[in-house]
């Protein structure tokens, strides 16, 4: 299938020969469909049951008690299930579940989600916190409001409150929030798996044109998080230049800003790399994860915890 | 043509940007009151647990979120807030109407005007279809559908059936079978 030749170029930069072409299979490989559970509605025990009569394979993900990969071998939409219907699941990639619980949003908490839509993170957060505290989850796009408020309705959010800004502007909100989740805007790299179109958009201006663009975001999201507050920086690309180097910059700029290993269990992350393309970057960088497809059979993926010192 | 399609374009966005004003508000005491006891009497909602729900009014529409999230208000005034929690009721303060969300939302705490669906009828409620019932008259204003004693949406009476007050965006397909997914979420 069709990649393009300045993506393939800088994927050879950081795998072998024979891990490129494993990134390729993988990249051309159907993803595994998955669901999380929302407990807001309903528990994983009923949900299980209910999917398997709908003749459902249903697999737990072992690093997340609320993620299933389901399949079945009939022609049928997941979205027609009367669970879908009441917001009992949510059909969510395994790796856009990880931000959060990376991030580990707690009840009463109060958490920005700086580009929100369609809310499939501020959906699990809201989830995670019982509907307590508040969720400020923020959207610029106007087409895209509508479905993260379906979704969130559908869910039975009561948390949230949707604001359109952009994002570089809660950096005049200064130390507002116990916790930011960035999930950046990005040239979804990872999802050249499901998403053939997305291979022909890409191109390398876009990854710099998002890169600059990123780094403003993660000024305003360091700005706007409390003391001792957390922030995850997530991408659903593999450029390091939207991963690592956004990382390392932040590094380099701020001195009251140190970084956390996250793991999950069960899954074969990846270090952060600290050199790309002649590029040196911080060695704290290593703390970063990135999900090679060809590696987690899950979506490409970029997590990194940041703590703001206190 | 297509300039035209264009400028239509811009005044449905324009039209949009109208739309998410006015901004919430919280309701005031004495209509909060009386909407509470509005949804005590008609489905048997508990008032203390009504309590523990801020009510926001904006429009004729009520929101409810809780209370920590009410401060948004305050604070919110420069972040160009397009929505507050969950909308609950629309036409509030004439006949207020239960968004399905609302009732999903609640779901076991209605213990008044509903009725309990067949299987069958589930299946027909859930694909906007109307249900013929005898009763008809035991019920009052929006009624509530369960099967399952589980929520499953709102009607009104029309004629000695329930008409379905599913939102056409949530309606579900003819077969399970269909293919084509409804699903809005993944990121
Ligand atoms: C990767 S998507 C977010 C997915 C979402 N977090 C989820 O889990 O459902 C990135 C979002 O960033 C939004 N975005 C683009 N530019 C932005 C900006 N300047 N500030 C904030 N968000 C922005 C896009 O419209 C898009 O909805």
């Amino acid at each position: 299938m069709f990649f393009p030749e300045a993506f393939i170029n800088k994927m050879a930069k950081m795998l072998t020969e024979a891990e490129l072409e494993k990134l390729k299979t993988a990249l051309d490989t159907p993803l595994r469909k998955s669901i999380r559970v929302n407990t807001l509605r309903g528990t994983t025990k009923e949900v299980v049951e209910s999917l398997e009569s709908y003749e459902y394979v249903v697999d737990k993900m072992p690093w997340y008690k609320y993620g299933y990969f389901i399949k079945t071998a009939k022609k049928q939409a997941i979205g027609n299930t009367y669970d879908h219907y009441l917001g009992k699941i949510y059909v969510q990639e395994a790796s856009s579940m990880l931000p959060v619980i990376a991030l580990d949003p707690k009840e009463g908490e109060y958490i920005l989600d700086m580009a929100a839509a369609p809310g499939s993170k501020t959906t699990q957060m809201c989830m995670h916190m019982k509907n307590t505290g508040i969720i400020v989850a923020n959207e610029p796009s106007i087409q895209r409001i509508s479905p993260l408020q379906d979704n969130l309705d559908r869910s039975g959010c009561i948390n949230c409150c949707i604001t359109r800004n952009d994002g570089r502007k809660f950096s005049h909100y200064t130390g507002m929030f116990d916790k930011v989740l960035l999930d950046a805007p990005c040239s979804g790299e990872g999802t050249f798996q499901k998403d053939i179109k997305a291979r022909y958009v890409w191109s390398q201006n876009k990854v710099i044109e998002n890169s600059r663009l990123q780094k403003q975001l993660l000024d305003s999201a360091i700005a706007c998080t409390k003391k001792g507050g957390t922030i995850i920086y997530s991408t659903c690309t593999l450029s390091p230049e939207e991963d690592e180097a956004i990382i390392d910059y932040a590094l380099n700029k701020y001195d009251n800003i140190s970084l956390e290993k996250v793991s999950f269990e069960g899954l074969e992350t990846s270090q952060g790399r600290t050199e790309f393309d002649g590029k040196e970057y911080n060695k704290e960088v290593k703390k970063v994860i990135k999900l090679w497809p060809q590696k987690t059979n899950i979506e490409g993926f970029f997590v990194c915890k940041m703590k703001i010192d206190e | 043509m297509a300039t035209k399609n264009k400028h239509r374009r811009f005044f449905r966005l324009q039209d949009e940007d109208r739309r998410i004003d006015p901004d919430p508000e919280e309701l005031g005491k004495i209509e909060t009151k009386k909407l509470q006891i509005y949804l005590n009497e008609t489905y048997g909602i508990a008032l203390d647990y009504l309590e523990s729900l801020i009510l926001l009014k904006r429009g004729k529409d009520i929101w409810i979120t809780n209370k920590a999230a009410k401060s948004m208000i305050g604070i919110g005034k420069n972040l160009n807030i397009n929505s507050l929690g969950l909308r609950a009721l629309r036409n509030a303060f004439e006949v207020p109407k239960m968004t399905t969300n609302f009732a999903v939302f609640l779901n076991d705490k209605i213990t008044k005007n509903y009725y309990e669906m067949t299987k069958e009828q589930l299946d027909e409620f859930t694909r906007g279809s109307e249900i013929k019932i005898n009763a008809a008259n035991e019920f009052k204003n929006y009624l509530i559908l369960k099967y399952n004693k589980e929520v499953y949406g709102v009607g009104i009476i029309n004629n000695g059936a329930i008409k379905s007050q599913v939102p056409k965006g949530r309606v579900l397909k003819n077969q399970l079978s269909k293919e084509i997914d409804l699903e809005v979420e993944e990121d």
